[in-house]
């Protein structure tokens, strides 16, 4: 059975085929979003709410587009509304740690920089990279998707979608001329 | 300074992306231009990869748990949405309506820029200074000692208002 034999029997009534495309794009679509959030555990949740997303919305998709493109577009506002979430969630802690002396940790909160998933992550790569260059360059590199494709994903035009992914690999060559390793070993 | 040099200075200051773009094609494909950029394996090698992740084997039993009864009567949103609808989230204007819009502000940009210099220039422009002068000043036009032409000097020093004038016999 193919993903557009898949989506048809979902659409039928039997989600269990739905089992199918969440096996074949579960280690790509969490591979983005790791790179794009540096948090596994962030990474996970997002690729789970895209699928359920993605589901629920499955008689919307366009059968002509690419099913992958779709799933990763959702993904990618999803960690964009992530982002946005541990920004405010920086804001309100550094303002209570302002008014308290005590030093604030929010428990839970997405920036758990002594997780162990979190050190594995490269804080040098993250913080050069903008979230769509970090995209970018996984589409680019992972997927082996073109400027236009990419920017279908970004919602950009394919200048832009160009423009952020030569900044990010000019980064990451930078990067790796002042020493920097795999994100792994980081 | 090399070509690719050049290159990327010029990709620093072109402001508007589809130009960045043209250069950044550029880069792409030329050889000198393109040692600068990472390559496709130095990326993956920075990169996450999803064979780095291991099995991720919970992410369809929680997938299934949060849509309920998912085999049965869990049926998606069976409701077509035209592609033009799909895409109404990265609506953007015309370009001719973008470069419209930038001539005006670049227009303005220039309007102020003219106005405020040439208010600075004003003499009214420099503010209490010379509202203080206008007021405490004198006009000289000949001193003159004995019906004779005498050297004048003005001193004005600038710690305060005094103005000293020195007039001296022409020997």
């Amino acid at each position: 059975m193919n993903e557009i034999e898949a989506i048809e029997a979902c659409l039928r009534g039997r989600g269990e085929e739905f089992r199918l495309i969440v096996e074949s794009y579960k280690g790509p679509l969490t591979a983005l979003a790791v790179n794009v959030l540096g948090n596994r555990q962030d990474a996970e949740d997002v690729c789970q709410e895209t699928f359920i997303q993605a589901y629920r919305n499955l008689g919307r998709f366009d059968r002509s587009l690419s099913l992958k493109t779709w799933l990763f577009t959702i993904l990618f506002r999803r960690c964009l509304d992530l982002l946005k979430k541990r920004r405010r969630f920086r804001a309100f802690f550094a303002r209570a740690a302002a008014v308290e002396s005590a030093p604030a940790c929010p428990a839970g909160s997405a920036d758990r920089t002594g997780s162990p998933d979190r050190r594995e992550i490269s804080r040098a790569l993250l913080k050069r990279l903008s979230p769509k260059e970090r995209l970018a360059l996984v589409l680019w590199a992972n997927e082996g998707l073109n400027a236009s494709e990419i920017a279908g994903i970004l919602g950009c035009s394919a200048s832009t979608a160009r423009v952020h992914l030569f900044t990010g690999r000019k980064k990451i060559k930078t990067l790796l001329e002042k020493g920097y390793g795999t994100l792994g070993n980081r | 300074m090399g070509h690719s040099g050049i290159a990327e200075l010029l990709y620093r200051i072109l402001p508007v992306p589809a130009w960045k773009s043209g250069l950044a094609r550029h880069m792409e494909n030329c050889p000198a231009c393109s040692a600068r950029l990472a390559g496709r394996d130095e990326v993956r090698r920075v990169l996450v990869q999803a064979e780095d992740l291991g099995g991720l084997d919970d992410v369809w039993p929680a997938v299934k748990r949060a849509l309920g009864p998912v085999a049965g009567g869990g049926r998606p949103n069976a409701i077509p949405l035209s592609r033009p609808a799909l895409k109404n989230k990265s609506v953007r204007p015309a370009p001719a309506v973008r470069w419209a819009a930038a001539g005006c502000g670049l227009v303005l940009a220039a309007a102020l820029l003219v106005g405020t210099v040439r208010y600075l220039g004003h003499p009214g422009a420099s503010g209490a200074g010379d509202s203080l002068a206008e007021t405490s000043g004198f006009i000289l036009h000949s001193a003159r000692i004995e019906n004779e032409p005498a050297n004048t000097y003005i001193i004005h020093p600038q710690d305060d208002g005094m103005v000293i004038v020195w007039v001296e016999k022409n020997l």
